[in-house]
């Protein structure tokens, strides 16, 4: 195994290895002893940029812990609805920091690049910054860093003094997506450990209890008017275009927005027993002032 | 001969980026011993031994150029059990072996030494002077690896590198 090599380490060795490659380069060989150099200096350059693009990339471990994974086991519908928030919170927070608001979708996808046991885990690297964006730190980094950051809060019990100020700086989709993913870890069974290691940036570990995520789902949606609640009932569809669901608990219906990354899930639970976490936002019309009810769907999981 | 040690714990790097030559026994004495024989710097200098004892008993002539932590007075290595010596070695083409499968079977063993002897070793392959291609041995040595040999070795905390002297060893 070979260490991790600081960037500008990796940058030297290639360009004196790029250096040599345009000297022989202008002088045609045959000769096989040239050919062996020249060949082995061709691979030191493809070796030396692999390992520049490793190092370009942040890398974030998430380990599920608790009795539920001590067997190194993770249902496949718990682990995918993480990362697939994990993933949307990201790409959300990306897009809200790039000046233009336009990403290329390569840019902003995480890479799912390894699992162990332990109890279970997953590594994801983010992707590979350009070389000169690395000062302060790509924007990758900074997108994962906003997150960590409140993981950081809820785990010490300031949620409530960080989140509402973070959520109310926030674009409505990068709010969402946020309080969807910790929705999905405050569903999962005992802590969540996440550690984040920059490319530009100190490693760092989060312990994240499930009823840290709640009180950070909380926080984060707590602004005047709206309330966030999980209810167990039965899924039906309201409505095709645009979608909408129908769900019916014991005590009450709701009706509910669907976004587009969870109308999968939706299909893939229809008529059956669900729990749901939904965002209701309590309105006044500004012309009538009659008060309103919005409804969204922002996570759904096999009850 | 191997200078002391300056006040950085680096070899002062030489006013024409030459190597300080110096024999296996010398890099003992002063790399190892006088530092305390501590057991990084025992493994990888049984690694150099071993490499060079295989190189040297198939192109007696071959010779190198050695660069790093190792090449400092560092009491702990940067990287840890992974740390390895930097090397290239200068196999001189008239004293190839006469058989191909011989000369292939060291090329093989010198690009597999990191694994086998924590020596992370590259070849050049010296045509003499006045030789037809002699300019691919100086251009692999002056473009390449002197650059790197005399880049110096890096400093644990900011992980910058620090101009220092390297090493060129004979037999």
């Amino acid at each position: 195994m070979k260490p991790v090599r600081p960037i500008e380490h990796i940058r030297r060795d290639l360009a004196t290895a790029g250096a040599y490659r345009e000297r022989y380069l202008a002088r045609p060989s045959g000769d096989p002893l040239a050919l062996m150099m020249r060949e082995a200096n061709e691979q030191e350059i493809r070796v030396l940029e692999s390992e520049l693009k490793q190092a370009t990339a942040g890398e974030l471990e998430l380990t599920l812990l608790g009795p539920a994974y001590e067997s190194h086991q993770v249902g496949i519908p718990l682990l995918t609805r993480i990362l697939g928030n994990l993933q949307s919170t990201f790409r959300a927070v990306y897009r809200s920091r790039t000046p233009s608001g336009s990403v290329h979708r390569e840019e902003a996808t995480l890479s799912l690049v390894a699992t162990a046991p332990g109890s279970f885990k997953v590594v994801v690297a983010t992707p590979p910054a350009q070389l000169d964006l690395l000062e302060p730190a790509p924007l990758a980094d900074q997108a994962i860093g906003e997150i960590i950051r409140l993981f950081v809060a809820a785990e010490e019990g300031q949620a409530g003094a960080v989140a509402p100020a973070w959520a109310a700086a926030q674009d409505e989709p990068v709010l969402k997506a946020m309080i969807r993913l910790s929705a999905a870890l405050a569903v999962a069974q005992g802590s969540t450990m996440v550690r984040w290691h920059g490319v530009n940036t100190p490693e760092q570990l989060v312990r994240l209890r499930k009823e840290d995520a709640k009180d950070l789902v909380l926080a984060l949606a707590g602004q005047p008017g709206r309330e966030v609640v999980q209810v167990t009932g039965h899924l039906e569809l309201g409505q095709d275009r645009p979608p909408r669901i129908r769900l019916r608990t014991a005590e009450d219906e709701y009706s509910a927005k669907v976004p587009t990354e969870l109308l999968d899930r939706v299909k893939e639970l229809l008529f059956g027993e669900v729990q749901a976490t939904l965002i209701i936002d309590m309105k006044t019309s500004p012309t009538t002032g009659s008060p309103d009810t919005d409804i969204e769907l922002i996570d759904l999981s096999e009850a | 001969m191997i200078p002391p040690f300056d006040s950085r714990g680096l070899l002062p790097a030489s006013p024409h980026g030459e190597g300080y030559r110096c024999t296996l026994d010398e890099i003992r004495q002063r790399l190892v011993l006088d530092l305390g024989s501590p057991a990084w710097r025992v493994e990888l200098f049984a690694g150099l031994e071993k490499l060079t004892g295989m190189v040297w008993s198939m192109v007696p002539s071959a010779w190198w150029w050695l660069w790093g932590c190792f090449v400092s007075n560092h009491p702990e290595p940067l990287f840890g059990d992974l740390e390895v010596i930097t090397a290239v070695v200068v196999v001189p083409v008239e004293d190839l072996p006469v058989r191909r499968e011989h000369g292939e079977m060291l090329l093989h063993y010198i690009q597999g030494a990191e694994q086998t002897c924590r020596v992370d070793c590259a070849f050049v392959f010296e045509f003499p002077a006045g030789h037809e291609l002699r300019l691919e041995t100086v251009d692999a040595l002056e473009m390449k690896y002197r650059d790197r040999a005399t880049s110096g070795v890096t400093d644990h905390g900011t992980r910058e590198l620090v101009p220092a002297g390297f090493l060129e060893v004979r037999p």
